[in-house]
This record gives structure tokens, sequence and C-alpha cells, in this order.
């Protein structure tokens, strides 16, 4: 043993302290850190030369401690089982925004609702069969008439914008799809070189796990660790990012329907997204067009029970009636010739201009649109009902994989501390093994050679 | 063993104060707006119920305000008929008088006015309108009922369009109107001709008096029946109108108990909750404060 290799045990005591007290204080930076795993130092003890050789003398201890690497402590199933419930939990968030913004545009119960304009236009046949004379009720029945068509009309632009809405923001999200997929590739390549260089790169591979998150959250995206530190995305079985290349993504609206998908722009095709992209291509293709439809179901029905006994009947001058509701492009519309003259809506059932209100009467016991329009809303407050739902019970679900993940992977401030001081100790104590060193060699050199 | 993290722990804090927070301002929504139901999804069923109630609501009050109106229809054709009434007594009393035979020529011219005068007054009376409708023309569209030489222009009875009915159940529509010649007799056999030829018959042809005076008798007896008829159906408004009432306030009470809040439950509810709520607040500052840090020195 040389009379200076203690000093050398000394010194990579020294210095592998010093280096975890820098992770240790990593970590309390990043208590508060979105996406950080926690790193802890491997120590390891130097065991001295391997080979003997002529001039290498080995006599047996270790010469001092040496770190083995830093480690992101992190729980790879854990990740994958968070980034699917992350896909799930944003798939049915954003399920229940949309259904949400359906609900907002069926107001009920309350007093000025489609239900209660439908009420207050049958409402009006009742009083014109009343007094079929009076031009006040004429003139109220196509006020109100008015009214409703224009109500609906409305209802279903609303629900058009909320569609068109929702196609944009699917567009802008695989838009940024895109860009996160060119960082995730791009932090492949740099984890690759990190890693050929011996460099750490745990931050980095932090940078790329929280891109990760992201990717599941917005396209339900699946990871498979490929070659050389590089991670792989899949959608299903189709592949997104290997290694450092990654494919573009582009939404496509088919013309006409407005239906959209979402497709490899290589290629042109359509990827298998889930997610909050599935959710929001199942909103645009389905869930709105559907109570579009319900919503002109209840037109027609309304359209149907009032033109069928309107047409039958005469106005006030004995001529037959009109239809009194139309469809135009944007939908149901009153007959402009019945709006323009109250005298043109038929109350009589008998020809010949007469004060018979019959016709009227017989309107006003119509029942159908209201009933259609009260089965719409029920399935409308079932299925935002049951969203809403789903979506508690998943959040308890992904509550339960943050707090797991948090388990393994979070900064204690405590543990922390705790190591904090274990490591000064270590370090005081390889100081103060230093100093002791010194003296013995100052007693073999000043000491002894007198 | 789970390790705990600073961050989880407040994570877990802060689900748990905004759980917390939530059901306090879903009751406090609920009792700001007074109701149960703010959007469907709050209670489908209950909306449903809600929706059928308030459609049920306004369907009963466009039944009771064409039963009422019927009612005022029914009202004044019954007016109507009384004092129609009360001048063909009045005729009959002249005739009665007339066949007595002490009455001479002076006071027959007198007494024939005076019919002529009864039946000017009973035509108008057969004018009256409601409105600008006339009361008994059925469903024409005509100024007067009679015309001024006493010929029925409106809706002959038994023929399309003479009755006027109000809608006053779902299934239920009475009719509110009489035809001019169900109320005043058949055109030709009507209470005019009777009067006019009763008054004829004053100035000069005094064999007739008897058989005007069966007239008479046949006009009062159609009149008393066209009378009942309207006290009957006056009547039975007058049951839709109760029972329509009564099926309101079911209705409303239905409507209040699916769609408002029990005031009393709901600040109960909110009190409670502000106390689970600030129990977790205390037990959030409690937990958050400790730290191993406080006792190195």
């Amino acid at each position: 043993m040389s009379s200076t290799g203690g000093f050398n045990i000394g010194l990579t005591a020294l210095i592998a302290h010093r280096q975890t007290l820098d992770v240790i204080g990593q970590n309390l930076a990043n208590v508060n850190t979105e996406g950080y795993s926690r790193q802890r130092v491997n120590l390891k003890p130097d065991a001295g030369p391997i080979s003997p050789a002529v001039f290498s003398i080995y006599d047996g201890t270790g010469s001092g401690v040496r770190i083995n690497g830093i480690t992101r402590l992190r729980d790879e199933f854990l990740e994958a089982r968070a980034h699917q419930e992350f896909a799930y939990d944003a798939q049915l968030n954003r399920t229940k925004e949309l259904i949400d913004g359906v609900e907002t545009t069926f107001s009920e119960p309350s007093d000025n609702g489609l239900g209660a304009l439908l009420g207050d236009f049958i409402g009006s046949w009742s009083s014109l069969a009343n007094s079929p004379g009076e031009l006040a009720s004429r003139s109220q029945v196509v006020e109100r008439g008015e009214t409703l068509a224009a109500a609906i009309r409305n209802q279903d632009s609303n629900l058009q914008g909320q569609r068109r809405a929702a196609t944009d923001q699917l567009s802008n999200q695989i838009s940024q799809v895109n860009l996160k997929t060119r960082q995730f590739s791009a932090l492949n390549d740099r984890i690759r070189s990190a890693q050929a260089d011996g460099d750490p790169a745990n931050e980095l591979r932090d940078q790329r796990d929280q891109l990760a998150v992201e990717l599941a959250q917005t396209l339900g995206a699946r990871f498979v660790t490929g070659t050389e530190g590089a991670v792989d995305v899949y959608l299903g079985a189709q592949v997104l990012v290997r290694s450092e290349s990654a494919e573009e993504l582009r939404v496509a609206a088919a013309p006409g329907t407005g239906n959209v998908s979402v497709n490899f722009v290589r290629n042109g095709t359509g990827a298998s997204v889930g997610g909050a992209a599935l959710a929001a291509i199942q909103g645009i293709n389905e869930v709105i067009p559907r109570y579009r439809t319900e919503l002109a179901a209840i037109a027609t029905k309304l359209a149907d029970e009032v033109n069928a006994v309107h047409t039958a009947s005469y106005d006030r001058s004995g001529n037959p009636g009109q239809a009194f509701f139309t469809f135009g492009p944007n939908g149901i519309t009153m007959n402009p010739v019945v709006r323009a003259d109250p005298n043109k809506v038929a109350a009589s059932a008998i020809p010949g201009g007469n004060l018979d209100g019959s016709a009227a009467r017989e309107i006003s016991r119509k029942t159908g649109a209201q009933k259609l329009y009260g089965d719409t809303v029920v399935r409308v407050a079932v299925e935002a009902q049951a969203a809403s739902r789903r979506v508690d019970v998943q959040a308890n679900v992904v509550k339960q994989i943050e707090n797991a993940r948090d388990s393994t992977s979070g900064v204690n401030v405590d543990e922390e501390m705790a190591n904090l001081l274990a490591t000064q100790r270590a370090y005081e104590a390889a100081a103060r093994f230093i100093s002791v060193l010194d003296e013995v060699l100052d007693t073999l050199v000043n000491r002894l050679v007198r | 063993m789970t390790r705990v993290t600073e961050r989880g722990a407040n994570r877990v804090m802060l689900d748990n104060l905004q759980a917390s927070l939530q059901k306090l301002s879903r009751l406090q929504e609920q009792v700001a707006s007074g109701r149960q139901i703010n959007k469907p999804s709050d209670s489908p069923d209950g909306t449903v119920n809600a929706l059928r109630y308030r459609d049920d609501l306004r369907r009963i009050d466009q039944y009771k305000a064409s039963a009422q109106d019927g009612l005022d229809w029914l009202n004044i054709t019954d007016t109507t008929l009384q004092k129609g009434l009360e001048a063909v007594g009045r005729a009959r009393t002249l005739v009665i008088q007339a066949r007595n035979s002490t009455v001479d020529a002076g006071s027959r011219e007198g007494m024939a006015k005076e019919i002529e005068a009864l039946r000017d007054s009973l035509l108008a009376l057969a004018n009256t309108k409601v409105g600008d409708r006339s009361l008994f023309a059925g469903t024409a569209d005509v100024a007067f009922a009679y015309s001024g030489a006493g010929a029925y222009q409106g809706t002959p009875p038994g023929t399309a369009g003479d009755r006027i009915d109000r809608q006053v159940g779902p299934d239920s529509a009475l009719r509110i109107n009489l035809t001019g010649p169900e109320a005043f007799g058949a055109p030709g056999a009507d209470v005019f001709t009777a009067l006019s030829t009763l008054a004829t018959n004053l100035r000069s042809n005094p064999n007739g008096l008897g058989a005007s005076l069966d007239a008479m008798a046949a006009a009062n007896a159609q009149m008393r029946a066209a009378l009942a008829t309207v006290g009957a159906r006056a009547n039975q408004m007058n049951l839709v109108i109760d029972r329509n009432e009564a099926a309101r306030l079911d209705i409303t009470t239905g409507l209040a108990d699916v769609e408002q809040i029990d005031i009393s439950e709901a600040t109960l509810n909110i009190k409670l909750q502000e106390v689970a709520f600030q129990a977790a607040l205390s037990a959030a500052a409690k937990v958050s404060r400790n730290s191993l840090m406080d006792f190195l020195r």
C-alpha cells in the first residue's frame, strides 16, 4: 500500500458525496416540477486494480467509492398503465364537453326553451279557435309560428356551430401533435447521443416522458422502448415515431357530410387514434349529427301535424289553406304568403268564408312534436348524465394512478432532508479522514525524520 | 409501503377541497335559483316530468280560457233568451186581452203597434253580438243573424258550421251556441213571423187570434227549451272549470315537487357542507405545516 493512496480514497468519497449532494439538491429543486422523477446516486465501492501488473501493488483493501450512474426511480409498467388511463380519461372528458355543449342548446326545463315555444305556438291556435274572426288572434298564431321556426333554425345552427368549433379544435390539436412528435423524435436523437457520450440524459428522458403523457391524452398513443435508448410511438399497430423519424398527421373532412378523420400525411391512410381525438371524431361524426337529425325530425313532425290540417282547411276568405310551414335550405320556415297576411291562416273546416274555428281547434290538440321534443331532451339528459358519471369514475382511477406514480417517482422533502444529512455526515467523515491521514504523514515526514 | 410525497399529499388535499367545494357550490346554485333541476342531466326523469307538467299546465290554462269564454257566451245567450221570453209573455197577455170582446178597434190598433214594437225588440235581441260576432248566426260571417224583415241569415241548423265548440279538455269539446231557428223557431214558423201575423190579425182578422195564441205558446215553449239547453251547458261548463281548477292545482304541486327545492332542507344541507368544507380546510392547514425541516437545526 502506498503512503499517499489513502488520500485518494478520501478524495473519491468527497467527490462522490459532493455529487450526491448535487443530486439531492436537484431533487429538492424539482419537488414541484410536473413529470419530474426523483433521482438516486448509485454508489459502488472501488475495488482497485483488477489485473495486477508489475507496478501495481494491491493489498486487498479497496480504493474508495465510485459513482455507478444516476438512476431515475420510475416504474415502466405503471407508466404504460398510466398512459392508457390518461388516454381514456381525456377521451371521456372530451366526450362530456361535447355532450354538455349539446345539452346547453336544450335548455330545459325553462320558460323560454323550445318546449315553451312549442306549447305557446300550439296554445295560440286555441285562442284562434275561440275567436277566428279577430285579426289579433290570427296575428298571434303567425307571430308565434315565426318565433318557433326561428328558434328551431337557431338551435340547429347552434349545433352546427359546435360541430365546426369541435372540428377546428381537433385540427389544432393534431397540428400540435405534429410538433410534439417532432420534439419526441428529436429527444430520441439527443438521448441516444448523450448515452453514447456517457452524458447524463435523465432530464431529457423526463421531458420525453412528459411528451408521452400528452400524446397519450390526445391520441391514445402507445410507447415501446426501442434500440439505443429510443422510445417508439404507436397508434394501435401503426408507427407514429420510430427512433429519430416522426410521421405527420392531418385532419381530413369529407366534402358534403363534413365527417372528419385523422390520416397520415405520407400515404393518406386513416390513423387509429384514441384519447381526446377519438372523442372529438365521435362527437363530430355521430353525436352532434344525431341530435341535429332529431331536431329535424321534431321540425318535420310539427310541420306535418300543422300542415295536414291547415291545407285541408279554409282561410278567412274561404280559400283553401296553404302549407303553414315550409322547408328552406336552413330548415323550417313559415310560409311567407301566410306570414305576410294573417287572414291566410286557415282556422275554418268549412269552405266559403265563415267564422268556424274547428280547424284551429284541431291543430290546438296536436301533441306529436312536443312528445318528440320531450323524448329528445331525455336522450340528451341521459347521455350527458352518463358521460358525467363516467368522467367521475375515471377521475378516481386516474387519481389512484397518479398517487402510485408519485409514490414511486415523486420527491419527498423529508426523505431528501434525511439523505442530505446522511450525505453531509459522510462528506464530513471523508474530510476528517483526509485530515487524519495528513496528521499521520506529518508524523512520518516531520517528526520521524529529524 | 406506500411512499407519500409532498406533491401527492398536496394533490389529494386539493382534490378533497375541490370535491367539497363542488358540492357546496351545487347546493348554493340550487338555493340561489330555487330549482333542483338547472339542466336536463341534473335529473333526466325529473326533466321529463317537468316538461310534461309544464305542457299540461299550459293546456289546462287553454282549456280554462276556452271554458271561461264559452261560459260568457252561454251567460249572454241566457240573458238574451230571458228578455225574449218576457217579450213573448207580454205578447201572450196582449192576445188574451184582445180576444176579450170588450176591446174596440182603436185599442186593437194600439195593441198591434205594441206587438210590432215587441217584434222589433225581439229581433234586436236575436241580433245580439258577442264582440263582433252574432250570437245566433252559427259560424256564418254575417253582420246580423236576422234581416230587418226577419229572415234568418245565419248557418241553418243541421248543416256544417252550425256548431261553435270550445275545447275544454283533451277529448272534450262543448257546444256553446244556438242557431237562430233553434232558439226562435224554424224559418216561417218562428216567433217573428208569429208576431207579424198577430199584428195583422189584431188589425183585420180577429178570428185568427186563437191560432196566434197557440203560436205564442209554441214560441214560448221553444224558447224555454232553448233556455234549458243553455242552462244545462252552462252547468257543464262550470263543472269543467272546477275540474280544470283542481287539475291545475295538482299539476302545479307536482311541478313544484319536481323542479323546486325544499328551502329549509337545502339550507340545512348547505350548513352541513360548510362544516365539512371548513374541516377539510383546517385539516389541510395542519397537515401541510408539518415537515422535518421544523425539527432540524
